[in-house]
């Protein structure tokens, strides 16, 4: 009977080995790192819209010109002529995102954008849109400001009088 | 009857016990082969981590960015800052071991990244199954590749991400 129970010790004691084994040399392992930044997402807004003033078409059109500053400086080609009592200006954007990033900016197509009379089908086309920096470095607040300007192409007298108005968009993306 | 009985009952108890020591003992002789093949250990190296670099969350949706298993931008280009401040890189592990051993990968398929926002959600692309299932280690030697997507939420606070995950390797 004693003889018996030897041979169990043995299996007990050959089972804690193995077990022991495993805990030793286990299957290999490496550890890795998955990583992301995450900046600020970019946002603008309009603080100022684009408005080409008051003015006459003349006798055979031609153009306003409003400058891509803060002024906005109201300018003039052709048979065109300003008046009194308009309120020219640049559009302004204030922009927002990743300090220290600079931010691409796009403008519409040369010709892309009309105007529309308030209560009629006359248009006016935008020809040609800038912007005071096409590519402006966010500052240490991750804050910037662009101005848009353009150029206003009047056709001739014949288009209706009254207020002209249209939406454009402007894309802001880091570069 | 009665005793007659327990008798029985305990001589055959007795035998059945001696029985199984006499296998035990057994003595005759015999010849059998004793061979072992010693196979080179198994091994696993991590040789880049993987970094999704700078990122640019959506301000009004939530996106999801992919990057392939060379570290390729293959999502809209517009949620990843072009000027990254680290390189992207995706992750990349050497196996070695016996050259056409049955062997298999353990690794998350998706984890956590942490950071000063909600947790983003990277699931894995991987070259090789990860999932355990049975792989041949082809000439000794292969690669791991991942890449993989993750997921931003609509303006995800800016910040630092991360996780750590374990890839464990084991023959079959």
């Amino acid at each position: 009977m004693k003889k018996l129970i030897l041979p169990l010790i043995f299996a007990l004691l050959f089972t804690g080995f193995s077990v022991n084994t495993f805990a030793i040399d286990p299957d290999p392992v490496v550890t890795a790192t998955a990583t992301a930044e995450l900046v600020e997402a970019l946002t603008a807004s309009e603080e100022a819209q684009l408005n080409f003033g008051r003015f006459t078409a003349g006798t055979s059109g031609g153009t306003v010109v409003i400058a891509n500053t803060a002024a906005g400086t109201m300018n003039i080609t052709g048979t065109v002529s300003i008046i009194g009592g308009g309120s020219p200006s640049s559009a302004a954007f204030n922009i927002s995102g990743h300090a220290n990033q600079e931010v691409t900016i796009t403008l519409p197509a040369d010709g892309a954008v009309n105007l529309t009379h308030a209560t009629t089908t006359d248009v006016m086309n935008v020809a040609t849109f800038s912007v005071s920096d096409a590519s402006p470095l966010l500052n240490a607040s991750g804050e910037a400001t662009v101005y848009v300007g353009g150029t206003l192409t009047v056709p001739n007298t014949s288009i209706a009088r009254g207020v002209y108005t249209g939406t454009y968009n402007v894309t802001f993306a880091y570069q | 009857m009665k005793t007659t009985i327990l008798k029985f009952f305990t001589l055959s108890a007795a035998i059945f016990a001696f029985s199984t020591i006499s296998f035990g003992q057994d003595t005759s002789t015999g010849t059998a082969n004793a061979s072992a093949n010693i196979i080179t250990p198994i091994s696993i190296v991590k040789v880049t981590d993987i970094n999704f670099g700078d990122l640019v969350p959506s301000a009004t949706t939530a996106v999801t960015v992919v990057m392939d298993q060379t570290g390729s931008i293959t999502s809209d280009a517009q949620y990843f800052l072009a000027n990254s401040s680290t390189p992207r890189t995706a992750a990349s592990f050497t196996i070695s071991g016996a050259a056409g051993h049955a062997y298999k990968i353990n690794c998350p398929t998706t984890i956590a990244l942490e950071g000063p926002g909600d947790d983003m959600t990277l699931t894995f692309d991987a070259s090789l199954a990860i999932d355990g299932s049975p792989l041949e280690l082809t000439g000794g030697t292969q690669t791991l590749n991942l890449g993989g997507s993750l997921a931003l939420a609509a303006n995800q606070t800016a910040g630092a991400y991360s996780a750590e995950f374990n890839v464990t390797v084991a023959y079959e």
